[in-house]
């Protein structure tokens, strides 16, 4: 069919979600980004320039077009109900995954029915406006509606929607009538009065504009896509109570990759490296994360307070209370037996947890002949741990019936900035792995820039991998813990006062932002024309100037 | 007293493929008022040697040197007094042109409002609110030109400035670039396919071939000390003597002659031809610098089998 | 007066210039210590390289038939330069030869090409006639 970028792409993220709403059904988030992407690459117009002049009817062009999306959507869907059809593990409810893939399939269609007679797609404002239109009632209909119900309103209106498209898209499509229009208009400002001083422009609006648009293309309709992943990012923000969440920071490439081929045409300024630089990190790290953290804090407070110790905490092996069961972070690793004996000689079997092929256990774990006593002691020592203070059952309990439980160890000031340092070494760490592959020392060759940039890809993802095997126990990601729990022992050797444990957390982003500025001074301008191969092109991501199919 | 060269490349060689070199050993210079035309077929080299000059590439051996600087490590000293137009250049399609020009006018210190204002007016373009993605293409690429030309750079990078241009644009194009020379001393770095651009504009001409100077040398040496040869079919045996000959640049097959591209006046060539082989009265012309090109890079012409 | 000049002839740009520059003298379209454009003005007009008319100029210096002077500009010579009849008659053989061998080529006679050498002789010596008309 197609054999150009944006397609190709969409079909490797459409197997992706596949493979994600196998393997990782509860991860909604992935899933509904991935979509997302899918239909955004998969979308730009309904036909190019080129097709428009093929001795084709313009509703060929369109449905084909239109078919390849859907199909890349619905890939995933039948994979998903194929794969778990016997199993009976279904997690999702299939009606809500059916009405998800109607609820796409319209989105899909809705634009197309607007100017049905042209090439270009409607602009990006119109598109949003129509999904965010399209996003509250359809939600409403899943979540009220039976399934069979919903099913045929959905139904209905996709039939509906495709006939119309059917029947007014014309024989031929026109290519871009908009433009002349515009240009037409443009003309009688040329015969203003010149007595009228010279409006100066703002020579910051270029700058501006370009750090959110995801690169030149002349229909221009991709433009500011960026804000999708913002927006994107703040909704992960407030999905998730962990700050450090891997698959967040994994979908910051792409709104890197987006700062990057807007600001391409600084290359010709006299701009120093550091002043590109910003202007790519700026969008395509910096809001990003800044979208995160709002999400985050603006996640609802009431859930904190009202979470009890064991959210989030996975059960383990044996049979035991509920009460003393706390998030992985805390877990210790086994040494010899997992028994836990108490000051006065009473032992209890610790739950068990194999992770990466390390045992550990829940030091607090108490069994259900446990004496009362012994409750009471290993609560204390797990609410020290967790809350940083003890409490008694009692206490706890009746805090919680209020919802004014303290909060957690990680809410600490310290915590806070340690997560904080820690995400942006990472996201600029993230930055510095995909400035490697653009290193001027693989001009020669464009193998070593794609190994460079899979091996790149293969760490950046491991941790979402390492958090799906892991998926089938409840809780939060095995990887975020085990990376509060470093920072947690490390805050131990830190001192407590903000201000030097702030400097001291910054030495390691600073040495990390030095990094970047090496590389990104190493880095150049790969032009895409000169490889043959499908890959290179990949790579280079061209960014055509004028139009072409 | 020897001067910086505004503009010089010794040794440069790049490749984007391992094995497929696209420059290799290009060295030549570029001094204060000079214009040199680069030459050469489509994927010869021309646009990688540009942005090599530009710091947008790095080379893989040899230097480059502008206003005695490297793009790479000072590229903030060298953009300043540069002025490039590309005709792949990507300027920023949603903002207009008084905006763009703003921006230029930050960054660039030796920005000249009365020479934008006086540009603007010439294209017929001030006033003009509407953004760059609304303009037609020979509008933006003027665009682009003033922004090249109005900080009154040292030096003009044009690479296929013209190409799709109509006349009048590209007369135009050329007109401001001749004003530049003239009353700045700009030099001149160009890459064309138009040879009634490259006459015009004279100066030195730089042939890329396969990513090698073929030739170099100035514009009207070309057009009077270069001559090709026809070498009729009874003397194809002498061809590959011919070839070694240094005055001989190129020999190819045109159906059923051999073309021989010489450098010499046909008089001398001619001599040189009788004395040398013996061969009497082989026909020698000069021509016109777009034949010279396509006799240079051209490939060999067989008779197609009857 | 007017140059035109044609970037694909035959002829470089600068000997197009050259002989433009000649034909006039010749036809007395520019008299002795008239002045020439400047280099830049020239260029500029003719939207051509400066050098390249510096090059016709001096060339044409070389040759007898403009003086420059410094800080005043480029003047047509008043006095134009001796070259010796045996030479010129020479070089004007071979001109004649090759007209006539073109003429007889295209089926012309000899009278043909006696009106043809007069309307070029009007060519080049009407034009200052009608410009002198105009400017009185």
């Amino acid at each position: 069919m197609r054999r150009n970028l944006p397609s190709f792409t969409a079909a490797l993220f459409s197997i992706f979600a596949a493979f994600i709403l196998v393997v990782a059904p509860h991860l909604a988030a992935a899933q509904a980004l991935i979509f997302f992407i899918v239909i955004y690459l998969a979308m730009p117009r309904r036909g190019s320039t080129f097709e428009a002049s093929l001795p084709i009817r313009g509703r060929e062009i369109v449905a084909a077009r239109v078919l390849w999306i859907l199909a890349l959507v619905w890939l995933p869907i039948a994979t998903w109900l194929i794969a778990t059809a016997g199993s009976g593990l279904r997690v999702l409810p299939v009606g809500m995954v059916l009405d998800s893939g109607a609820v796409l399939t319209l989105a899909v269609l809705l634009p197309c029915a607007i100017q049905p007679d042209q090439v270009d797609e409607p602009p990006v404002w119109l598109t949003a406006l129509l999904w965010i239109a399209l996003a509250a009632p359809s939600a409403a209909i899943t979540w009220f509606l039976p399934p069979a119900v919903s099913m045929a309103m959905f139904a209905i209106a996709i039939v509906v929607t495709a006939l119309w498209i059917w029947s007014k898209t014309p024989e031929s499509l026109e290519v871009a009538p908009r433009k002349a229009a515009v240009t037409k208009q443009r003309n009688p400002v040329m015969h203003r009065s010149p007595t009228r001083p010279e409006a100066s422009g703002s020579a910051w609006k270029p700058l501006m504009l370009s750090l959110f648009q995801g690169g030149e293309t002349r229909s221009g309709n991709q433009s500011y896509f960026i804000f999708v992943f913002y927006v994107v990012m703040f909704a992960l923000g407030t999905a998730n109570s962990d700050f450090l969440q891997p698959l967040a920071l994994f979908y910051l490439i792409l709104p890197l990759a987006t700062a990057r081929r807007g600001t391409r045409w600084l290359a010709a300024f006299p701009l120093s490296n550091r002043a590109r630089l910003w202007c790519v990190l700026l969008p395509g790290v910096m809001l990003p994360l800044g979208c995160l953290g709002l999400g985050h804090v603006t996640s609802p407070m009431f859930f904190r307070n009202r979470a009890s110790m064991s959210t989030n905490a996975p059960s383990g092996s044996h049979e035991r209370d509920d009460m003393t069961r706390v998030p992985l972070e805390f877990w210790r690793r086994a040494t010899g037996d997992p028994v836990i004996t108490a000051p006065w000689g009473e032992t209890a079997i610790a739950d068990t947890l194999s992770v990466l092929r390390v045992e550990l256990q829940n030091p607090y774990t108490t069994n259900v002949g446990s004496s009362a006593l012994f409750v009471e002691w290993q609560f204390q020592r797990a609410t020290t741990a967790v809350y940083g203070h003890p409490m008694t059952t009692a206490i706890y309990r009746s805090r919680k019936a209020e919802g004014t439980l303290p909060p957690n160890v990680f809410s600490s000031r310290q915590m806070q900035t340690l997560n904080v340092a820690t995400v942006i070494a990472i996201a600029l760490l993230l930055a510095v792995g995909s400035e490697l592959a653009l290193s001027h020392r693989f001009g020669g060759s464009r193998a070593g820039s794609y190994l460079v940039t899979v091996v790149f890809m293969v760490v950046a993802l491991a941790p979402v991998a390492i958090d799906w095997m892991y998926a089938k126990y409840p809780m939060s990601g095995v990887t975020t813990s085990i990376a509060e729990s470093a920072l947690i022992r490390l805050s131990a050797f830190l001192p407590t006062n903000l201000a030097v444990l702030t400097i001291i957390s910054a030495l390691p982003v600073i040495a990390i932002y030095a990094m970047l500025e090496w590389q990104f001074d190493r880095s150049e301008l790969v032009e895409a024309r000169r490889s043959g191969s499908t890959v290179g092109r990949f790579l280079a991501r061209p960014v055509p100037n004028f139009r072409t199919s | 007293m020897p001067t910086t060269p505004v503009l010089e490349f010794r040794d440069i060689a790049r490749s984007f493929r391992r094995g497929e070199p696209v420059l290799s050993d290009v060295s030549f210079s570029l001094g204060r008022e000079e214009v040199v035309a680069l030459l050469g077929r489509n994927g010869s080299g021309k646009t990688t040697l540009i942005q090599i000059a530009m710091g947008m590439l790095f080379p893989h051996a040899g230097t480059v040197r502008v206003f005695g600087l490297s793009p790479i490590h000072e590229p903030v000293a060298v953009k300043k007094r540069i002025g490039y137009v590309a005709e792949q250049q990507i300027l920023p399609s949603r903002s207009t042109i008084q905006d763009l020009m703003a921006f230029h006018r930050y960054l660039f210190p030796t920005w000249d409002v009365e020479l934008e204002r006086s540009l603007l007016a010439r294209f017929g373009l001030s006033g003009n609110s509407s953004r760059m993605r609304q303009l037609s293409k020979g509008e933006a690429r003027q665009v682009a030109l003033i922004c090249a030309v109005a900080h009154r750079p040292e030096l003009l990078i044009l690479d296929e400035p013209a190409g799709g241009l109509d006349p009048a644009a590209r007369r135009e194009f050329l007109e401001t670039s001749i004003q530049l020379l003239n009353r700045e001393g700009t030099a001149i770095l160009f890459s064309s396919h138009h040879m009634g651009d490259v006459e015009r504009l004279g100066g030195r001409v730089v042939l890329l071939d396969e990513g090698r100077v073929r030739v170099d040398d100035d514009l009207d040496a070309l057009r009077e000390s270069y001559c090709i040869a026809i070498i009729p079919r009874y003397a194809a045996h002498a061809i590959t003597m011919i070839e070694q000959l240094p005055e001989c640049l190129k020999v190819h097959q045109q159906y059923t002659d051999w073309h021989a591209v010489f450098r010499g006046t046909p008089q001398r060539v001619q001599a040189l031809l009788h004395d040398a082989f013996g061969l009497n009265n082989v026909q020698c012309a000069t021509v016109p610098l777009e034949e010279l090109f396509i006799e240079l890079v051209g490939e060999d012409r067989r008779a197609e089998a009857s | 007066m007017h140059i035109a000049i044609n970037p694909g002839d035959d002829l470089p740009i600068y000997r197009q210039i050259m002989r433009q520059i000649m034909d006039a003298i010749a036809g007395g379209r520019l008299t002795g210590g008239e002045r020439l454009p400047s280099h830049r003005e020239l260029s500029e007009q003719l939207v051509i390289a400066p050098l390249t008319v510096k090059k016709s100029y001096d060339e044409l210096e070389a040759l007898g038939y403009i003086e420059s002077q410094r800080g005043r500009g480029t003047f047509v010579s008043a006095r134009l330069p001796k070259v010796s009849r045996a030479v010129r008659s020479s070089q004007l053989l071979d001109a004649a030869r090759a007209l006539l061998s073109q003429a007889y080529l295209g089926g012309l006679r000899y009278s043909d090409v006696l009106k043809v050498l007069a309307d070029a002789n009007h060519d080049l010596t009407a034009e200052p006639a009608r410009a002198r008309r105009k400017e009185s």
